[in-house]
C-alpha cells in the first residue's frame, strides 16, 4: 500500500514536471513519462497493484491534458496488459529489446489515439509533420526507457517492505543486469 | 467457485477497468455541465502550484545558460572586453525588454479599448501532457469568473478557448489542436473559410468557396459567425495555398498570429458566445454576471 501510494505520488510529479518541460523544449521531444511510467510498472510490480496504479497514471493524465476523460486510463490499461504479455517472448528486460519494444508501441498509441480522434472529432492529423514527429517521440520514447526502468527498479527495491519482495525483484535485477 | 474467482481475479479485475474506462469516456462525452468531478478539479488544483513550483528552477537553468554560458567563450577570448559586453548586453537587454513591454502594453491597452469584454490576465503555468492534444494549464480559474467555453487571446490574436475550469485552475485549447475550428474570415477580401488546427505549428484555412480572393499574405481574422469568438480578432497569415483537387473549395495553411512556442501570458476574455451559451445553459446567469454589463 505505501509502496503503491509512493509510486503513484511519484507518478503525478513525473507528469508534472514533464507538463513545464513541454513549456521549454517542444512538447514530440520530451518522453511521455506517463505511458514509460505504465510499461515500468507492468514489468516491476505484480499484476494487481500494477493495474491499479496504471489506471491511476491514466485517469490523472486524463485529468492533466486535452481529451474525453477515460481515454487515457483505457490507453494505459491497454499499455498495461500488452506489457504483461509481451514481457516472456520478448524479454522486455534487456535494454534493446525493451527500447524496440518502445519504439514500436509508441507508434501505435499513436495511430490509434489518432483514430479515436477523428472518429469523435472528424479531425485529420494524418499528416507528413504528425508522421515526423511521431517518429521522433518513439526515439525520444526508446531512449528514456531503460534508464527509466532502471530507476524505478531501485525505487521499488528500496520500498519493498519484505525480504520475499525483494528477493523477486533481485532476480528481475539480475535478470537485466545479464 | 472461490477458487475458480481467486485464479480469475486479474483478468477479472483487468477487464473491470476496462469497462470503467470506457463507461467514464461515454459519461464524459455526454456531460452537459462544464462543472469537473471533484477529483478532477482537485487534481487540477494541486498541479497549478506545483508546476509554477517546478518552473522556477528551470527557468533560472535557462536564465543561466543564456546569460552565462554564452558568454564563456567571451570571456575566453578578452577579459576586459567580455565585462564591457556583458554590462551593455544587459543594458541592452533591459532596452529592448521595456521596449517589448512598452509595445505589448500599448497593443494590450488597444486591444481592451476596441473590445467591449472585460478581461483577465493568466499566466500559462503548464502544457499538456498527451502528446496527442494542444492544450495549456493557466493559473486562473472559476473564482475568478472563469468558465468554460470562453475565448483566451493574447495582444497578438486568438489563443484557444477554454475547455474546463476549476475554481484556480482552467484548461484550454489551443487553436493547434486537432479538434479546434473556428470560422474566419480574410480581412482584404472578406472570403470565409474554417481555420482548423492540425496537432502541428500550423494552421489550415478550409472550406474557402474556390472562387473567393486568398492570396499568400492574408491576414485572417475571427469572423464571428461562429457564435464562439468575437469578430475581428487575428487568427493567422497565409502562407500557402493549396492545390487541392475539390472543384468547388480551396484550402490554405496559415501561420499563427500567436507564437504559440513562447505563450506565456495570456487573456482569458470574461464572456460567452451564444454558442457556448447553449452548450453550457445551466450557467449562463452566473457567466452574464461576472461578464459584466
Amino acid at each position: 500500500m505505501r509502496r503503491g501510494l509512493i509510486l503513484y505520488g511519484l507518478a503525478l510529479f513525473a507528469l508534472l514536471v514533464q507538463g513545464v518541460a513541454a513549456t521549454f523544449i517542444p512538447p514530440y521531444l520530451c518522453p511521455d513519462l506517463a505511458f514509460l511510467f505504465v510499461i515500468a510498472l507492468a514489468l516491476l510490480l505484480p499484476p494487481i497493484s500494477g493495474v491499479f496504479l496504471a489506471a491511476g497514471i491514466g485517469y490523472a493524465t486524463d485529468v492533466l491534458a486535452a481529451g474525453v476523460v477515460g481515454q487515457h486510463a483505457l490507453l494505459a490499461l491497454c499499455v498495461f496488459g500488452l506489457t504483461r504479455v509481451c514481457n516472456r517472448p520478448l524479454d522486455l528486460r534487456r535494454p534493446t529489446s525493451l527500447a524496440l519494444y518502445v519504439a514500436v508501441l509508441s507508434t501505435l498509441t499513436a495511430v490509434a489515439m489518432v483514430g479515436v480522434n477523428n472518429f469523435m472529432a472528424a479531425a485529420s492529423s494524418f499528416e507528413l509533420d504528425f508522421t515526423l514527429r511521431q517518429g521522433l517521440r518513439a526515439a525520444v520514447n526508446a531512449i528514456w526507457a531503460w534508464p527509466l526502468l532502471a530507476g524505478l527498479q531501485r525505487i521499488v527495491w528500496w520500498l519493498s517492505d519484505s525480504d520475499r519482495d525483494r528477493r523477486g525483484l533481485a532476480v528481475t535485477l539480475r535478470d537485466t543486469i545479464t | 467457485m472461490r477458487e475458480w474467482l481467486f485464479r480469475l481475479r486479474v483478468p477479472l479485475l483487468f477487464s473491470g477497468l476496462v469497462v470503467l474506462a470506457l463507461a467514464t469516456m461515454a459519461i464524459d462525452r455526454r456531460r452537459g455541465d462544464e462543472n469537473l468531478p471533484w477529483w478532477s478539479g482537485t487534481l487540477l488544483e494541486v498541479a497549478v502550484p506545483i508546476q509554477k513550483m517546478v518552473a522556477i528552477p528551470a527557468e533560472a537553468a535557462r536564465d543561466l545558460w543564456s546569460h552565462y554560458i554564452h558568454l564563456v567563450d567571451v570571456r575566453a577570448e578578452n577579459g576586459d572586453l567580455r565585462d564591457r559586453l556583458a554590462r551593455l548586453e544587459e543594458e541592452n537587454l533591459q532596452y529592448r525588454e521595456a521596449l517589448i513591454a512598452s509595445g505589448r502594453l500599448e497593443r494590450v491597452a488597444a486591444m481592451r479599448d476596441d473590445l467591449p469584454v472585460p478581461m483577465l490576465p493568466a499566466e500559462v503555468v503548464g502544457q499538456d501532457i498527451s502528446p496527442w492534444y494542444r492544450s495549456v494549464l493557466l493559473d486562473r480559474g472559476g473564482n475568478d469568473g472563469v468558465r468554460a467555453g470562453m475565448p483566451v487571446v493574447t495582444d497578438r490574436g486568438v489563443v484557444g478557448l477554454v475547455t474546463a475550469a476549476s475554481r484556480n485552475a482552467t484548461k484550454t485549447m489551443l487553436l493547434l489542436d486537432g479538434q479546434s475550428a473556428i470560422d474566419g474570415v480574410v480581412q482584404r477580401s472578406r472570403a470565409q473559410g474554417v481555420v482548423r488546427g492540425r496537432g502541428g505549428d500550423r494552421l489550415v484555412f478550409e472550406f474557402v468557396v474556390r472562387g473567393d480572393d486568398v492570396q499568400v499574405g492574408d491576414d485572417i481574422l475571427t469572423s464571428g459567425l461562429d457564435a464562439v469568438f468575437p469578430k475581428a480578432l487575428r487568427i493567422g497569415t497565409v502562407v500557402e495555398i493549396e492545390p487541392g483537387d475539390s472543384e468547388l473549395v480551396k484550402t490554405a495553411t496559415l501561420r499563427p498570429a500567436v507564437d504559440f512556442g513562447k505563450l506565456e501570458q495570456v487573456f482569458v476574455m470574461l464572456w460567452r458566445g451564444p454558442a457556448m451559451e447553449l452548450l453550457y445553459p445551466g450557467d449562463a446567469a452566473e457567466s452574464a454576471a461576472a461578464a459584466g454589463p
